[in-house]
């Protein structure tokens, strides 16, 4: 198990130099003057000049790419092209916010979704199956940004009993400080036993939480489901009937851990699509995460953070389908 | 006798895109307490629904049952609850061994949790006392190293240790009645051997009823005192195992048996597929046989006495078994 862990690990490192590599030419085969925008726009052609030798540019890409990566191994992404900060403090800023979202979604994903197939299969062609499956059809088609919209417009328009966006209230941003333990900021006002913070970050939490974790919950329901739907009709199931045990036993127990292997694999999955699900609904709900960071990256050809937003996202990747692999290997039948 | 399974009138229906279709039309059939009844007919006749239909395992979605009575020990099963089944019969009082060992039992659990299960399910046993009653179960089906076996997943059992394993699981809580569906069908032939011995001692030492289906009427005769050959849905020879084999009257049954493998130098006959384009009315076997005459369109056959308990449904035959 530990050998298969490593081997993939390994393969994981190379899936991350193979897409560094690929983002950095195209960072810099899009036509755009970095130097540029490291001098800002009122910058005199000497300013701009020094800055094109101090950041390497004059030099041939091979070379740029080489330093990049002798910096990389150090852990070091270099620095943002507007903001001239170090890359690396700004995921560290911006990733807790958006693994809140994400943490959120893949629990709504396991807790709701895995019942909801089990329940949907169960009741297959009864009203709460058809309930559930149109659920299911609903908001994997319906698009993301579609579903926020809506929902701010239900909520904070004409309810308005939840806020349009951000993760906490001005107010209480400005005069409550909360020791950063987790970087969640709902686990940690609970940590610090500040209650205040705690709900009205909670409030903020609802609206994006929900347009992000309903793609998940209606995908694993309905994978759930079909997975378990094929299990039902097998022999195993039969003879366990015949033995007299439960049915909730047969399909809760019996079933579900036949069915786990799929599930885990789509749960991993919509974890990866989740991830970038945030670049929209960070956006629409002004969620200070990683998602709102690289839209304003892109939009500002700030190509070390774009570079820096791709690592995380693989090194995401990697360890999600990893962490999928491992669960459908603790099926008795897999020989790792 | 001693009745304790008992099959009136049953009539079960499978629902298909063009309507329903007859799967089991059975008038009459019983099995006494310690007796051995073996269903014998080929693949679709129905041997398997009507396991199933005793266990009220039958898929409620495809399948209707229009009519009968299945009394176990004088109760309708047909008339209990899910939870009843559940609770006092499936596993309890009647076992069911399938056809395949290799998708029997659950990949994901240890034959320890699975038989474990099952003996607490209906025995309450638990921590020690449970451990002892397993172990004590494997060793009844002659299982070598029962402790350890307790330990492995199905994949790591040969088919017939897994088939062992499943008449243990079977036969965990002191069943009376055991439906054992072509239990060696998927097993070689030298394993197949030692499962039918192990199932035949099991039958004396615990006095159990057995309903043994299979498709082969040599299986049948080691194991049944009775025979009941089943055609299309329906019970077309019934008798004592002798009886049937010896001086059987219908002319499916004289296929089956003639499609026992003997001896190089007879040659193995065969029922021919089809000699006529089927019908619907009348006899259900006129498509197939041999005999058949313009008046076999016109009834479907009743059983009619031959001779103790022997009986067979084809209008040729006169009472006695005279054709």
């Amino acid at each position: 198990m530990i050998k298969f862990i490593l081997r993939r690990l390994m393969l994981g490192v190379i899936v991350l130099f193979g897409v560094v590599v690929i983002t950095f030419v195209i960072a810099r085969v899009v036509p755009s003057d970095p130097a540029a925008k490291w001098v800002g726009p009122r910058a005199t052609p000497e300013q701009i000049a020094k800055a094109t030798v101090d950041l390497g540019l004059d030099q041939p890409v091979y070379v740029q790419f080489w330093k990049y990566l002798a910096a990389l191994a150090q852990g070091d992404l270099g620095y943002s092209l507007r903001t001239h900060q170090p890359i690396l403090s700004e995921l560290e800023a911006t990733i807790p916010p958006t693994l809140e979202l994400v943490t959120l979604s893949t629990l709504a994903a396991v807790i709701a979704g895995i019942p909801l197939g089990v329940v949907s299969a169960q009741k297959k062609d009864q009203t709460l199956d058809h309930l559930s499956r149109l659920f299911s059809i609903g908001v994997v088609s319906l698009p993301t940004f579609w579903i926020g919209l809506v929902l701010q417009l239900i909520f904070f328009r004409l309810l308005d009993i939840l806020p349009m966006g951000g993760q906490l209230s001005m107010g209480i941003q400005l005069t409550m400080d909360v020791p950063t333990v987790t970087g969640f900021i709902t686990v940690d006002s609970l940590l610090a036993g500040n209650l205040e913070v705690f709900f009205d970050a909670l409030k903020h939490l609802v609206l994006p939480g929900f347009t992000i974790a309903v793609y998940p919950v209606g995908l694993v329901a309905r994978m759930t489901r079909s997975a378990l739907l094929e299990i039902m009709n097998e022999d195993y199931i039969t003879a366990a009937r015949s033995y007299g045990l439960p049915e909730t036993r047969v399909v809760w127990s019996y079933a579900l851990k036949n069915s786990l292997g799929p599930t885990a694999t789509v749960v991993a999955l919509s974890i990866g699509f989740t991830l970038v699900n945030t670049f929209l609904t960070e956006s629409i709900f002004a969620w200070p995460g990683i998602g709102n960071y690289i839209v304003s990256a892109v939009v500002g050809l700030d190509y070390p953070a774009i570079i820096g937003v791709t690592i995380f996202s693989t090194i995401s990747y990697v360890i999600l389908n990893l962490a999928a692999d491992i669960i459908v290997a603790t099926d008795p039948r897999v020989r790792v | 006798m001693n009745t304790l399974l008992e099959i009136k009138n049953l009539k079960i229906n499978f629902k298909t895109f063009e309507g329903e279709k007859q799967a089991l039309d059975i008038e009459h059939l019983q099995l006494g307490r310690g007796e051995t009844l073996g269903l014998v007919g080929e693949s679709g006749a129905g041997k398997t629904v009507l396991a199933l239909a005793v266990l009220g395992l039958l898929p409620a979605g495809q399948s209707v049952i229009h009519s009968g009575e299945i009394r176990f020990d004088g109760e309708d099963l047909l008339q209990k609850s899910r939870r009843e089944l559940e609770e006092n019969y499936r596993g309890r009082r009647i076992a069911m061994i399938f056809q395949d060992p290799m998708s029997t039992l659950n990949p994901v659990f240890t034959v320890g949790q699975q038989l474990g299960n099952v003996i607490q399910r209906h025995r309450g046993l638990k921590g020690a006392d449970l451990k002892n009653a397993s172990i004590q179960t494997l060793e009844l089906v002659r299982l070598s190293d029962a402790e350890s076996a307790l330990q492995k997943y199905p994949h790591e059992l040969s088919g017939g240790q897994r088939q062992r394993v499943i008449i243990a699981i079977a036969l965990s809580c002191g069943a009376e009645l055991l439906i054992a569906d072509e239990p060696t069908r998927n097993l070689d032939v030298t394993i197949q051997a030692g499962i039918l011995k192990l199932m035949d001692e099991l039958q004396k030492t615990l006095g159990l009823s057995v309903l043994f289906i299979a498709n082969n009427m040599g299986l049948v005769n080691v194991i049944c005192k009775h025979i009941g050959v089943l055609y299309r849905g329906k019970v077309v020879e019934l008798g004592p195992s002798r009886a049937v084999i010896e001086n059987h009257k219908h002319p499916y049954t004289e296929a089956l048996i003639s499609a026992i493998p003997r001896e190089k130098s007879e040659k193995l006959k065969f029922a021919a597929a089809s000699l006529r384009s089927e019908t619907k009315r009348g006899c259900p076997y006129y498509a197939r046989c041999p005999l058949a005459v313009e008046s076999c369109l016109e009834q479907n056959p009743n059983l009619i006495p031959i001779s103790d308990g022997h009986r067979a449904a084809c209008i040729l035959l006169r009472e006695g078994g005279g054709r």
